[in-house]
């Protein structure tokens, strides 16, 4: 009896100079299909994270509370935050203590989350599309997705997407080809200019601080 | 006996009035409540607008938050400027942060210090906070240690959690007062019983160190853990460096303490 190995059988069927050019073709292939697979992979986890973050705010019946904690649950996840706070903040960084770099990180990601919230709050039957999703260098994909609005022009927003420890995360995400991180750069560095990081941390306080509304009792 | 059957009448026209504009209050927050926008809005817009400073409020945070209406600041300030005109502090405080936030309005830590010191002035603990944040680091105010420790003081009181936190700090580094680190450990105790995960850290450090609080691993990795789940870098990376150097035991016993562990209610209004 002879097993057939698949090398085998493929050497068997394959004529003599193939055999000899495939472990190059396959050492070349390699690289793409590890690129066409992380690429794959991106778009799936965008789409996925669309998908879900849509599915908990049209929750109906549910408290807005579980349903903002599940969302904020969803971006927490999916972006990475600590590493875009500190771009964002740039030099300044190392100037606050330890105490205020810990406090500036968690008010920076509340800050994005309730930005993403509000612009996510108002959704109103939106179609999210993945349009491509490119690799660029060894570790970035950029997908394109496309955001139809009833009765409104269409967003091009674009992520770029890393992954960190096996999971993908956001690393930056472009409206309309205009990338958010840079935009808050320039933003986060006017404030410190004027008013300096104190400044900055007092404004950020200030713009995740809940309002929440009275009640009967309140 | 006429004059009194008017004024029987009066008040029962008033009482009624009254009672009905509560009954559409209730109904509006219901409303709010479900995630029904448009009807806490229909409820809410005519009170608001026959100057029921409550509903001004409640118009001002759906506009903020763009809840059954589009997100505007400018919109949101318009109806907390009419009730903090008949002086509701929650709208004064509003108004302030959007002074402070720069969105909605101009960054101007001076006006946001004015609004603040009026609302702080009722005893709302959230302003005498965030009044005392801007005295410590004489944003719009003169810097002045001893007024933030006062305004601290007022909304740790109330069990303001960041308050509590801010004093923490404020005795542990001596700033405008001696360094105290039991005093420290105190404050940094009641702001992590409530959730606040800096504290949590730092009080996980304070028990495994025994600094402020008599020496004890067990509390220490269990603040440390509290600390770390919440996200908190400093207190990940310590609880990693306490899993390598505490028993078995002394770890199964703080995981307990952690899968028990419930934050307290803040005391807060």
């Amino acid at each position: 009896m002879m097993a057939l190995s698949s090398t085998g059988l493929l050497a068997a069927m394959l004529p003599r100079r193939f055999l000899l050019a495939l472990p190059i073709l396959i050492a070349g292939l390699f690289p793409a299909a590890a690129s066409a697979q992380l690429g794959l992979g991106a778009a799936k986890f965008i789409n996925d994270l669309a998908q879900q973050a849509i599915q908990t705010l049209q929750a109906q019946g549910q408290p807005i509370e579980a349903r903002e904690q599940r969302f904020r649950a969803l971006l927490e996840d999916g972006f990475a935050l600590p590493m875009i706070g500190r771009f964002v903040l740039g030099q300044s960084y190392r100037q606050l203590t330890p105490d205020e770099q810990q406090e500036y990180q968690q008010l920076f990601a509340s800050y994005v989350l309730r930005t993403y919230s509000y612009r996510l709050g108002g959704y109103k039957g939106e179609a999210f599309t993945v349009v491509s999703a490119q690799v660029q260098g060894e570790q970035d994909v950029l997908v394109r997705t496309r955001i139809e609005r009833p009765g409104g022009a269409a967003v091009q927003c674009d992520w770029r997407v890393r992954v960190f420890d096996g999971r993908y995360k956001i690393v930056d995400v472009l409206v309309e080809g205009i990338s958010m991180a840079v935009t808050q750069r320039s933003e986060f560095a006017a404030v410190v200019q004027n008013n300096g990081t104190a400044g900055l941390l007092e404004a950020l306080r200030a713009r995740v601080a809940r309002y929440p509304a009275k009640g009967s009792t309140g | 006996m006429i004059g009194l059957a008017r004024l029987a009448l009066a008040a029962l026209v008033v009482l009624g009035t009254s009672t009905a504009w509560s009954a559409d209050f209730v109904a509006g927050w219901q409303a709010y409540r479900d995630g029904d926008f448009g009807t806490a809005l229909a409820q809410w817009r005519p009170l608001a607008e026959s100057g029921d400073a409550r509903a001004q409020y409640n118009l001002g945070v759906m506009h903020h938050d763009g809840r059954g209406v589009p997100r505007s600041r400018a919109e949101a300030m318009a109806w907390w400027t009419k009730a903090a005109a008949q002086g509701m502090a929650e709208a004064q405080h509003n108004i302030a942060l959007t002074h402070i936030a720069g969105d909605g309005a101009p960054q101007d830590f001076a006006e946001a210090a004015r609004w603040l010191a009026h609302a702080a002035a009722q005893g709302l603990a959230r302003s005498q906070y965030s009044l005392g944040k801007l005295h410590i680091d004489g944003l719009g105010v003169p810097a002045d240690a001893s007024r933030a420790i006062d305004l601290f003081r007022a909304a740790a009181g109330q069990g303001d959690a960041r308050a509590q936190y801010n004093l923490g700090k404020i005795y542990r580094d001596g700033q405008g007062m001696p360094a105290d680190d039991r005093q420290s450990a105190e404050w940094f105790r009641r702001a992590a019983e409530q959730g606040h995960s800096q504290a949590q850290g730092h009080l996980g450090l304070r028990y495994a160190e025994g600094r402020g609080v008599a020496r004890d691993d067990v509390q220490g990795l269990m603040w440390t853990t509290l600390a770390a789940n919440q996200g908190n870098p400093a207190a990940i990376e310590n609880k990693r460096v306490l899993l390598r150097r505490l028993s078995p035991d002394t770890v199964t016993r703080a995981n307990k303490l952690v899968e028990a562990w419930r934050p307290k209610p803040s005391a807060q209004p």
